[in-house]
Formats: C-alpha cells, structure tokens, sequence
C-alpha cells in the first residue's frame, strides 16, 4: 500500500470504527510502554519532552520538529535593540534526546489521525501514539489587516517570529535617518507576549536615542489600555521623554488599512507615515491544531487545564500560545509551566489516575533599558466554580521597586528558564 | 464536664475529615513546586544569581517565603508570588525542595 492509500485506508477505517462498525484503533497501551509523541519544540513542546521523561524515564517519548534552528523570541527585542546577535536566541534541545533519551524528529507534521492515534510526517511516514501533546505556537493572521499579508511581511516586518523576521527589522533601523519615525502597530488581545509591543518599543528608543536621537516611535494601538500599562508610561517619560507616542484605539479607532508601499498606517480617523514600519498582526493557533480542528470559533484550543487535554478531541492536549488557558497570557513562561502540568497529568492518565488539580505560575519580564525592567505575574489555580484557572496571587512590579535588581532577575529568568525548557 | 469533652472530639473529628477533603481539591506540593523552576531550574537547581532552592534547609525556606507572603522581607517579585500558597503548602515545598 502506498503512503497516501494506506493514509486514505486508516482514516476510512477510523470513520467507521466511529461509527461502531469496525475498530481498528489499536488498544491504547498504558504506563511505561506507551508511546507519547509532541509536536512542536518551542517552550511548549521541549518542556514537555523533558518533564514526561523526569517523572518516568521509561516511556516512549518522540519530540518533532520541523525547524533546524530555534530562535527564541523571549529575548529577540534585545537583539533588536543590537545589545545581542541573533545567535544569542538559538536554543539547542541536544540535551534531551543525549541525557534524557527523548527521540528528536526533524520534520514537519502534517496530519493528525484521531481516529487511529497517528501524527503523519511530510515524507509519509507515521508516528502511532498513545497521547500527543501539540505546541504548535501562533501563526499570523495575514488575513486581518487589509494591505498586510505574508509576501507584504517580506519587507514590511512583524517580528513576532524570531530569527529571519527580527533581522529584517534590525536592519531596517539600522538604515533609518536621524529624525524617521518607527510605527509600531499592536493588535488586540489575544495575542503572543501582551507586554512584547511595548518592550520592543523602549528597547528601539534604546537604541535610537543613542544613535539617532530625534527619531520617534509611535505604537498604533487596537487596544485601549495594554500591560505594565503605568509601569510602562513612568519609564518612557524617565528615560526616552518625547520619544515614544502610544495612540489609543480610543482616540483613532482601529486600523483600516496599510498602505505597503507608501509605508502608511491609516486608522479610521487618522493616517501615520513611517520611515520603519513593524506590523504586528493578530494571530491564531498554529496550523495543524486548527487544521485537525482542536480550535474553536476563536481560532484557539479549547482545553481542560487539569491536563491541558483537548476539549474536542481526546487523547490530544494543546499547551503554549495555541491553547486557551485564560486568564493565563501567551508566554514562554506560561508554555513552560503548562507544559509540566500537562505532562504530570499524561503520567496520570496513562496509570488510569485522574489528574489532580493544577497549580501554575507566569512571571514576565520586560526591558526598557539595560539595568531597567518590569515584571508582571500571576500564580494560577482552577477554579470549579468559574470552570476556568484564576489567578490567586501575582501583579506588577510596585511603582517605588528597585528596577536595577528587576534586569537583574530578568536577565538570569532568560538562562533559568532556557536550561528548564531545552536543557537535559 | 465530659459532655463538653466529647463534644470538642467530635467537632475536631470533624475539622480533621474536613481538613483532608479540602487538600484532596487542593494542587499537590509536586505540581506547585514544578511551577517554581521556570525561574529557580529544574527541581530548585538554578542559575546564580537566581537563588537555588535545591537542598535548602527547610527553616529557610519557611521563613523566607512566609516574611515574603507577609511583606516583612522586600522583594519586588516573590511578595507577590507567595500570597498564592498556605503556611501547609510552603512547608510541603519546604520538603520538596530539601529533598533535591
Ligand atoms: C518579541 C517577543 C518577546 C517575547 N518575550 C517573552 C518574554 O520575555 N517572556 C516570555 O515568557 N515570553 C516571551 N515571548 C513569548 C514566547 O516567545 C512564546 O509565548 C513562546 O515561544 C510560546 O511557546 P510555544 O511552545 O507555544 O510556541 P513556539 O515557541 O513558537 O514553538 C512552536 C514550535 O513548533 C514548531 N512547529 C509548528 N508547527 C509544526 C509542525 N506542523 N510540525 C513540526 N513542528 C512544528 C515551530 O517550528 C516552533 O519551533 C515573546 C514573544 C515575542 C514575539
């Protein structure tokens, strides 16, 4: 049987062992003989690889991914703001296939089969799983703004993905006229890193006022208040003063639409010319979740935050940016401890125990200049009453805190949470 | 006399059954220590200067976090973390972590 016929066989296979006629789903195998596969390697992806393999080193754990280089994007606006190279952002998941003997997989998933529990590489070939674990990340929605698609991305860069895209604009501000203005354009929430457009804009003046002082840069937002929004403020009149403007979708509604090769930003009463432009689109969950229909109407998963377990497809959990863990935000920090509560709860499942309840953190940091950083956080717990996590402790950094010490942590977070996530 | 005695047994049996059932819904110490290395590395082992909770003595532990849960000592990050957990909880991950 050839790849594609043997594929069209299972699913109708599958098809009708959903209907009861025939089952050819093998029987799920359980403790340590199980299979476990991930797709996906970023924060998500790899802390979970790691951590199904410290709580039982016996099972079959199998991690794929399609990129040969990870480029964290948790650290990619200090590049920007040129204190690092890229190279600095590479993340090396050596470790764990060499110390805790997960299978490393380069290739691109294409298709999941619910029904026969298999994730489908692109050379055809199958990986049969007993639980699969998906941390896909985000994908643009090129769809949303109108004059902004992928080819447009080409030369008018989000940077919301690290490596190629936060070249492009570095370089480009690089090769900005004292004087030019940066738009930085913010979408509404949900979205990748709530407080990432605002770091990136005070790491930009970071750079600008030390090189081209009488630039400016402009946030256009499609919000009308963003996160560490005081904290944020307070920094920008300390240490850039005239340089960053933030306009509220309250003041010049929301974008309607880009005019690529003019560089022009026009808003439903406004319109903004940019020397650098960095559009910043709404997003959604990465390609194969949406595609295998674990999201929903919000174009993200819907998941049980005991094991991070799909709500519309079983044996499938979703965990990082692609997943719906509100009122947690999409971050690395989130993904990591996502990750371990979802891999907990398989180790559970798989030895027919119910999972118990969760208990998660998230602590982001964000820059403004080289000894000066803020930090956001929660502690998160599931409440049965609300049927969703709340957060029972966490806030911002007080108004009168030691700033210094915050880039100090904020700078030891980036090696902590690094070796957490990729190391062995 | 003995009345009252056996009435104070008997609520106390109570308190102790109910005692259970609330920590039975509460997160295992193991799921709320994990959530710690995303800063203090994995099992406690971090990254200076980031403390390293791993083999801490269990009386520093507790008395960090509970000055910390308390705002007797300043920090701009853990006061706001260790209101999260109860003086139960912290000693458990007190425990966790010593074990390391
Ligand atoms: C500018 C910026 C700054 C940020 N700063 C911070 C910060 O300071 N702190 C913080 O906590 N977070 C930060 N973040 C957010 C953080 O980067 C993300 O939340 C995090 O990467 C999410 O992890 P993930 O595992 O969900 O997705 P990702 O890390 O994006 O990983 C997804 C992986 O899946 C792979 N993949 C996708 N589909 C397939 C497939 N079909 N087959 C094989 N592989 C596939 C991708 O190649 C990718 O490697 C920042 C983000 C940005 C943009």
């Amino acid at each position: 049987m050839s790849g594609i016929n043997r594929r069209k066989f299972l699913k109708l296979a599958g098809t009708l062992g959903a209907l009861g006629l025939a089952a050819c789903t093998t029987a799920p195998r359980k403790g340590s003989k199980a299979k476990v596969v991930i797709v996906g390697g970023g924060y998500g992806g790899s802390t979970a690889a790691k951590y199904l393999k410290l709580f039982n080193p016996l099972l079959d754990v199998t991690l794929v991914e399609k990129m040969k280089h990870y480029y964290s994007c948790a650290g990619s606006n200090e590049v920007i703001s040129g204190w690092h190279d890229l190279d600095w952002l590479l993340r090396s998941r050596d470790g764990l296939q060499t110390k805790l003997g997960v299978k490393l997989v380069k290739a691109k998933a294409v298709e999941i089969d619910p029904q026969n529990r298999l994730v489908i590489l692109k050379d055809g070939s199958e990986l049969p799983y007993d639980r699969l674990v998906l941390s896909p990340g985000v994908d643009m929605r090129f769809d949303a703004i109108d004059g902004y698609d992928l080819k447009t991305s080409k030369f008018i860069p989000h940077a919301w993905k690290a490596g190629k895209q936060t070249t492009l604009l570095l370089n480009q501000l690089r090769a900005m006229r004292n004087g030019g203005v940066v738009i930085i354009t913010a979408p509404a929430s949900p979205y990748r890193c709530p407080p990432g457009p605002y770091e990136r804009a005070s790491l930009i003046a970071n750079y600008l006022k030390q090189t081209k002082p009488r630039s400016k840069i402009i946030i256009i937002d499609a919000k009308t208040q963003f996160s560490k929004q005081e904290l944020f403020l307070k920094g920008w009149q300390d240490l850039y003063p005239g340089m960053i403007e933030w306009i509220s979708s309250a003041k010049e509604g929301q974008i309607d639409h880009i005019n690529p090769t003019k560089l022009l930003v026009v808003t439903e009463f406004n319109s903004h010319r940019a020397d650098v432009l960095n559009v910043i689109p709404p997003q959604k969950a990465g390609w194969l979740a949406r595609k295998t229909e674990l999201a929903d109407h919000t174009r993200w998963c819907p998941v049980d935050p005991h094991s991070f377990e799909s709500t519309l497809i079983p044996n499938i959990h979703i965990i990082g940016d692609a997943c719906i863990a509100t009122p947690m935000p999409k971050s690395a920090f989130s993904a990591n401890s996502q990750a371990k509560i979802c891999a907990a709860a398989i180790v559970d499942l798989l030895n027919d125990r119910q999972p118990g309840p969760p208990s998660l953190i998230n602590h982001c940091y964000s820059f403004l200049a080289p000894d000066y950083a803020i930090s956001i956080n929660g502690v998160y717990e599931y409440s049965g009453t609300e049927r969703q996590l709340v957060a029972t402790a966490g806030g911002v950094t007080p108004m009168n805190a030691d700033r210094q010490l915050e880039a100090k942590f904020a700078k030891s977070w980036r090696d902590n949470i690094s070796a957490d996530s990729f190391g062995g | 006399m003995k009345k009252v005695s056996l009435l104070i047994v008997a609520v106390s049996a109570i308190a102790t059954v109910d005692a259970a059932e609330l920590i039975a819904k509460r997160p295992s110490v193991e799921r709320m220590a994990h959530a710690c290395s995303g800063c203090h590395g994995t099992y406690g082992h971090a990254i200076a200067p980031t403390p390293v909770l791993a083999g801490m003595a269990e009386e520093v532990f507790v008395k960090a976090m509970g000055e910390f849960k308390a705002g007797q000592r300043e920090s701009s990050i853990m006061n706001r973390i260790a209101q999260a957990y109860s003086d139960e909880e912290i000693v458990g991950m007190a425990q966790f972590f010593k074990k390391q």
